[in-house]
């Protein structure tokens, strides 16, 4: 019964448990999950019977390796969707969490993997000598740095990969800022103007950053 | 009392920190030139005035080593007072960094350097709202021409106090800082690190990663992602209160032309190449007029004056040691350095990173990596602690290969000292050519084999400076000293040596040793091969002890031209010289230092015989 809410509750109890390290408590887990204290209890049930999870003294649940490997799986469906709605989608948190929530459930394995894969190729910091991929510049109507020609005046919209750089970050390189494209030379490196000073930035940087016109 | 110099990379803190303490220390125009903190003391109305100079930084929460260095400096509260040094053209951004140290709560004065450049470009700074809004005492300085420098000390020692002012924060994070504060007793700072994960108590981080957590499920943003833009946005509305433009006149932007793919890279190809011919064409000069003084005034009536023969031989090693080191490495090393403090002074290098960003991807680094292999044509020691500024370790380890390939000062001097005086300059430019092929292809190699990430480059370009004579003489001397009292007593020491040896007979035996393996395999004699053994002391000396073992500077006599390019060659790859191992194994470990050492002897030897079998 209910696909949905078993996984949902394997996620929730894999989630606590991890960040704890320690079996979780009732309470915990029901502040998790958006169910009755009822539903909760019969399909804590229905785990324990298919062995998914095990009751230790005072009640606590723990996962058994089987639940624990399903809970895993779970979470990280969610976790890259989520990833893939609001950074290369984006769209906002809330909604995108829902909307994952919804997702995971579904997705197969192939095609999570498949995303993270995607996601993380287009992650700046992951450029390797001899994997040379030339992506197409724009993506879902955004636009890079490397999009712009020499003189343009521009704000930053957002960066992409992983926690952008701090470095970046340090220079005044944020959403919001105002830059100009001081340089682009033929092979993508380019030099953008940022608070009266100038900084170089290597092609897979540029690509990270994506910015529109200043209107 | 103990002050601290604190500001972003190039706004002149070791020009300040030279001025007030007398003490030497590097200037230079790129990021990463102090990485060490260096401490110096003035005398102030007899009080005793400590000053220590913090590497250039851009953050206080940042994770590089130098932010990690100076944060935990600040934090363990050693200073009295620190001096915020300011670059007046780049305001905004370095009210920045202020900001941060503002935070720590230990008293401050603020620096406003460079402020006849400001003038030039056109901007006007209203120090006294400045103030105001800090809560700080500003002083204005031109640090290049010793404006005001002279002010600063006694502003530090009277005026320093706590900036009044307060960064307003995002809701959420306020927020966070009140219930860390509530709840554990913990100061804002203190709160604000934890929130970033970069604080030092336990319990205030457990507690903050937790709020952490929620604040960015909320935002979208990680937590030091919200607090570097309020901190932007503040020294924002700083710096639109107090910087006033006037109509600037439109000056010519050299950078135009040097950033540009044309006419950039070819000015990059002349730059190096006019740096090679001129230190050749000058040092030759030099070194003829030199060596033949000496031959004149000393050697001549030395061997005239006919001295017992244990004496003679050491008087005679003294002499050439003399000789040598005087007359052909000084001359040479001298001009080097001066060229490239040129270099270094006018900003030049980050414009050269720029250009050479994309071909340092193919070697598996990134531009930046381009300012500590030039350093290293001055000398690899600087060079491999210049790594430190490479993000990962895969492109530390590919740097400290090719450093150590880069021929240094002290290898220049062979190169030019004996290939191009003796052999001609076409010969001695095909060594250089030779080196950088063997750079190129070990990048090449290396790149393919090494694991690991690579990082882009983020690097700010630093402004472009007219060098002024002055400061590139004097951070020319600096480097000088160190061949004149370091490496030139080790070379008459070790010519003393030399000279008993020769009597007693060792040097005689240990070549009757060699023999076979310098001639047989690089064809050259045997004393060559002990000479070449000295190079790893300091790589001038092989070329010195060659001069001593032969009996004259005049190697010509003595060599063929073939035997001389050989010399030259092995010389240059072979062993990094003692001081480089040194600082390899301290900055890369025994493995890489082991495999650096065996790869530039293997190549040395395989390369000297090739050349030995081809034409020999």
């Amino acid at each position: 019964m209910r696909l949905s809410q078993r996984e949902d509750c394997l996620e929730a109890l894999y989630k606590i448990s991890s960040e704890r390290n320690r079996p979780v408590g009732f309470v915990e887990l029901s502040g998790e999950l958006q169910m009755s204290d009822e539903e909760i209890r019969s399909i804590l049930d229905e785990l324990e019977r298919e062995g998914h999870i095990a009751r230790v003294a005072g009640g606590d649940i723990m996962l058994t390796d089987s639940g624990r490997q399903r809970g895993e799986g779970v979470l990280r469906k969610h976790r890259t969707l989520e990833c893939f709605l609001t950074e290369m989608l984006g769209m906002n948190t809330d909604k995108a969490s829902q909307e994952a929530c919804r997702l995971e459930h579904d997705v197969s394995d192939e095609t999570i993997d498949r995303l993270s894969l995607y996601i993380r190729d287009s992650c700046p910091g992951a450029y390797r000598w001899g994997k040379k991929k030339e992506r197409e510049p724009s993506r879902a109507g955004m636009h890079s740095l490397l999009d712009f020609s020499e003189g343009d005046e521009l704000r930053v919209v957002s960066m992409r990969g992983p926690g952008w750089k701090r470095r970046l970050m340090d220079l005044g390189i944020i959403p919001g800022q105002t830059i100009s494209l001081k340089r682009k030379l033929r092979n993508q490196s380019i030099v953008v103007r940022v608070k009266q000073c100038d900084v170089a930035l290597s092609p897979e940087i540029a690509r990270s950053i994506f910015v529109e016109k200043r209107t | 009392m103990k002050v601290a110099l604190i500001g972003n990379p190039s706004v002149g803190k070791s020009l300040i920190f030279n001025q007030l303490t007398g003490v030497g220390v590097e200037v230079s125009n790129y990021p990463g030139t102090t990485v060490e903190l260096k401490g110096g003391s003035t005398c102030y109305q007899r009080e005793m005035i400590d000053i220590v100079d913090l590497p250039g930084i851009y953050s206080l929460d940042g994770t590089s080593e130098e932010e990690d260095l100076v944060r935990t400096f600040l934090q363990e509260g050693k200073v009295d007072a620190v001096i915020v040094v300011m670059d007046a053209t780049r305001l905004e951004r370095n009210l920045y960094l202020l900001l941060q140290v503002a935070e720590f709560g230990i008293p401050m004065i603020a620096v406003l350097n460079m402020i006849d450049e400001m003038e030039k470009e056109g901007l006007e700074i209203d120090t006294a709202t400045l103030e105001y809004q800090l809560g700080i005492e500003v002083v204005e300085t031109a640090a290049s021409k010793g404006h005001n420098i002279e002010k600063i000390v006694p502003l530090v020692r009277s005026g320093a106090r706590k900036a009044t002012l307060t960064i307003p924060y995002d809701r959420s994070v306020e927020a966070a800082v009140r219930t860390l504060e509530k709840t554990l007793g913990a100061g804002r700072t203190e709160s604000l690190w934890a929130l970033q994960g970069i604080a030092k108590d336990g319990t205030v981080s457990e507690a903050a990663s937790a709020i952490t957590e929620q604040i960015e499920a909320r935002h979208r943003m990680t937590v030091q992602q919200i607090i570097a833009a309020n901190r932007h946005n503040y020294a924002r509305t700083i710096a639109e209160r107090v910087i006033k433009t006037r109509e600037a006149k439109p000056g010519f932007d050299l950078d135009q032309l040097l950033t540009s793919s044309i006419p950039g890279i070819p000015i990059l190809v002349m730059v190096l190449l006019s740096t090679l011919l001129v230190v050749f064409i000058v040092g030759a000069f030099l070194e003829e007029t030199i060596v033949d003084a000496f031959q004149v005034m000393l050697i001549d009536p030395l061997l005239a004056f006919g001295l017992p023969p244990l004496a003679e031989n050491i008087a005679l090693s003294l002499a050439i040691a003399l000789q040598a080191g005087l007359g052909i490495a000084f001359p040479f090393v001298f001009i080097f350095y001066i060229l490239l403090s040129i270099l270094e002074d006018t900003g030049y290098m980050t414009r050269a990173a720029f250009l050479a960003d994309k071909a340092m991807h193919r070697v598996g680094m990134h531009g930046g990596a381009i300012i500590p292999l030039v350093l290293g044509l001055g000398c690899n020691v600087p060079a491999v602690m210049g790594l430190r500024n490479l993000a990962s370790r895969r492109e530390k380890i590919i740097g400290a290969f090719l450093i150590t390939m880069v021929p240094c000062s002290a290898r220049t001097v062979i190169i030019l000292g004996i290939v191009a005086a003796f052999v001609g300059i076409l010969p001695a430019l095909t060594i250089y050519l030779i080196v950088f092929l063997l750079i190129t292809a070990t990048g090449l190699l290396l790149s393919r084999v090494t694991p690991g990430e690579q990082f882009g480059m983020i690097l700010e370009m630093a402004p472009l400076r007219r060098p002024q004579g002055r400061l590139v003489f004097k951070k020319s001397w600096l480097r000088m000293k160190e061949f004149l009292f370091i490496a030139m007593p080790m070379l008459l020491v070790g010519s003393i040596f030399l000279g008993l040896f020769e009597y007693i007979g060792i040097t005689a035996m240990f070549e009757k040793l060699i023999a076979p393996f310098s001639e047989g395999v690089l064809g050259v004699p045997p004393y060559a091969a002990t000479a070449l053994l000295f190079g790893i002391l300091r790589k001038e000396m092989a070329f010195e002890m060659l001069a001593i073992l032969g009996g004259t500077a005049n190697l010509s006599a003595i060599m063929t031209s073939l035997q001389l390019y050989i010399f030259g060659l092995v010389s240059v790859l072979f062993v990094p010289c003692v001081s480089t191992i040194a600082v390899l194994l301290r900055e890369m470990g025994a493995r890489i230092t082991a495999a650096v050492t065996l790869y530039t002897v293997g190549l040395g030897i395989i390369i000297g015989a090739l050349i030995n079998l081809i034409f020999g």
